[in-house]
């Protein structure tokens, strides 16, 4: 398999046993440049053991790891010196202030590192904590000078672990639009998730994993626009409505319920049942879907539980 | 390499537990000097006795005397001061789940090793350090210079000149007996990945040995040399008169093979883990 001069990671039928456990199964996925990737799967998936594998802390059972066109194994220094991860939870010398923590990454780092700690506490937000010893930060602060360490001495590829996991609404949306802001400028990030609205509004790629195995890999939005589903529409008039849409050759099926219609259909096609409404002099006060983001997550998990085809998904 | 070093070294002397064995010694240094200072007539009186058939210049109770008898009581409690930093560097490490942050960074793996191990022999050293300024520096002030009276396998007196030479010696067979245990401390921090079992299997190991090596039963003494406290206590023999470089040179390289026994061990190990914590 060639690796295109863009694919920062390539992963290439890459498992990890632990004994007879099989923890990452012949996975094989990429990572473009300019991504921000999502890394999907339920707890327990393998999607840690494979960030593990990719920063070398643990060594592959089988397969390849070739990171911005070179072998793990052979160029682990200069590959490490590019990239940028935060494995699991972020863990800190508690009795240590939280700059002299940074100093000591970005002193194994090399380079110029050590000039952008204060850039990426300022990043994080956490500049007038700086001095402030680790143990007197709560969860969040953790959480945000992880991603700090993370992002010492300007890295190309950066890899989350879970990012918001223990941060408040207001943390995590602070953590997105960061993820966001360092996509602009150009790091390729991928983050593991097993939130498919967290990926849905930040990343343009994603795979799904489960049980070590892929299931899905592609572009976010046509993944998601895959999905069927039920849809709840509130209309006026119910009849005239119906018949308007039995002419839709893609509809699934309609049904009347208390102060609207239940439709099924593929989602791509709701602009255009909306429009076939709208243009019968029907009035649409609302359209909700039944089928939440979480259940399509796990429908996919589920279909493919065993070796079911993945044409046969949607 | 050096910069590591230097890294590994902040991680540990900015760390309050590198200091209770300071304070430990310390406190250690000020009670035996306190004790003889209040007892001093009880002492000289003893000391005259034992010293009767013999002309000693100078006061008998002086700074060499007391430094040697420091070395005895306290060089026997500093394997577990020894024991609470060298095997602290791995497992406390992983306990804590740094080492996951610290390992996805470029130094190679063997780098890292070889600048945790420095720093526990930085560290063995420099406690072996100050507990001989401690004890010399203290008796030199409290009770001043004079021949040097050495108990234990009978009694010899050292001039001040012989007392300087063998103190020269012990101190440097001390650190290496101490940094002997620093490495089988930091094989079991590599080990065991948890905060406490390093230190308890130096002591547990450590007082195996010591029943082996110094319980007099002929079955043990035919087992004792391959138990390294066989080899830890030489330091003595820099005491005797005329000095057995011999032996001293055979224990001191016998305690360079169990450094590298235990520190090859321990690389073995290290090098091929998978960091899962
Ligand atoms: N050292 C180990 N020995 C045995 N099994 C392990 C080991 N480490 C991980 N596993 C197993 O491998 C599987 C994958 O774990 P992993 O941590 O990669 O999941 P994950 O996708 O990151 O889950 P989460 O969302 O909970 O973080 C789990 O079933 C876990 O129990
Ligand atoms: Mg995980």
């Amino acid at each position: 398999m060639r690796t295109q001069p863009n694919t920062v990671l390539d992963i290439h039928e890459l498992s990890k046993r632990f004994g007879a456990f099989v923890a990452v199964d012949q996975l094989s996925m990429t990572v473009e440049r300019g991504d921000v990737f999502g890394f999907l799967g339920p707890n327990g998936a393998g999607k840690s053991t494979t960030i593990r594998m990719i920063v070398g802390l643990i060594r592959p059972t089988e397969g390849h790891i070739k990171i911005f066109g070179q072998s793990l194994k052979a160029q682990r220094v200069n590959i490490l010196s590019r990239i940028g991860a935060l494995v699991e939870k972020p863990s800190f010398y508690r009795y240590l202030p939280a700059w002299t923590n940074l100093y000591i990454h970005a002193k194994m780092l090399g380079g110029n590192a050590v000039d952008t700690i204060d850039d990426v506490l300022k990043l994080v937000d956490l500049s007038d904590r700086a001095s402030s010893k680790v143990k007197t930060y709560s969860q969040g602060m953790k959480q945000r000078l992880g991603i700090a360490q993370a992002l010492l001495g300007k890295p190309e590829f950066i890899i989350l672990d879970e990012p918001t996991t223990g941060l408040d609404p207001q943390g995590m949306i602070d953590i997105r639009l960061l993820i966001k802001r360092l996509s602009s400028e150009g790091i390729t990030v991928m983050l593991s998730s097993h939130l498919l609205h967290e990926v849905e509004q930040i990343c343009n790629r994603m795979a799904i994993i489960n049980h070590g195995k892929l299931i899905v890999q592609g572009d976010v939005r046509t993944l998601l626009s895959q999905r069927d589903g039920t849809l709840h529409v509130i209309v006026d008039k119910k009849n005239v409505a119906k018949q308007a849409l039995s002419a839709l050759p893609w509809l699934q099926s309609v049904a009347e319920e208390a102060n609207g219609l239940r439709i099924s259909l593929p989602h791509q096609y709701i602009p255009d049942m909306n429009a076939a409404l709208v243009n019968a002099g029907v009035r649409v006060s609302a359209i909700h879907s039944d089928v939440s983001l979480e259940d399509y997550f796990l429908s996919m998990v589920e279909t493919t539980h065993g070796n079911t085809d993945l044409s046969g998904m949607h | 390499m050096g910069t590591l070093i230097y890294l590994e070294c902040i991680k540990t002397f900015r760390k309050m537990r590198t200091y209770i064995s300071f304070a430990a010694i310390l406190c250690g240094l000020v009670l035996v000097d306190l004790g003889i200072l209040l007892d001093k007539d009880s002492f000289m009186m003893a000391q005259r006795w034992f010293a009767k058939d013999f002309f000693i210049t100078g006061n008998p109770l002086n700074a060499f005397f007391v430094a040697h008898l420091v070395m005895m009581t306290l060089l026997f409690h500093i394997p577990i001061l020894i024991a609470l930093v060298a095997g602290d560097q791995f497992a406390g490490e992983a306990t804590e789940g740094t080492l996951r942050m610290i390992m996805i960074r470029p130094p190679a793996r063997r780098h890292i090793y070889i600048a945790k191990v420095v720093t526990a022999f930085i560290y063995s050293i420099v406690l072996v350090l100050f507990l001989a300024v401690g004890s010399l520096g203290g008796g030199l002030l409290l009770f001043g210079r004079g021949e040097m009276l050495v108990f234990g396998m009978g009694l010899r007196i050292l001039t001040q000149q012989q007392a300087i030479i063998a103190f020269l010696l012990a101190y440097p067979l001390a650190m290496l007996a101490m940094m002997t245990i620093a490495a089988l401390s930091l094989l079991l921090s590599v080990l065991v990945e948890n905060a406490i079992g390093p230190i308890i299997g130096t002591m547990a190991v450590m007082i195996v040995s010591l029943i082996v090596t110094e319980t007099t039963i002929p079955f043990f003494n035919s087992i004792s040399p391959f138990f390294f406290t066989s080899y830890t206590k030489i330091w003595q023999a820099a005491f005797m008169q005329p000095i057995p470089y011999n032996d001293i040179f055979y224990n001191a390289g016998m305690m360079l093979v169990y450094i590298l026994l235990f520190l090859g061990a321990g690389w073995i190990i290290f090098n091929r883990r998978d960091i899962m914590i």
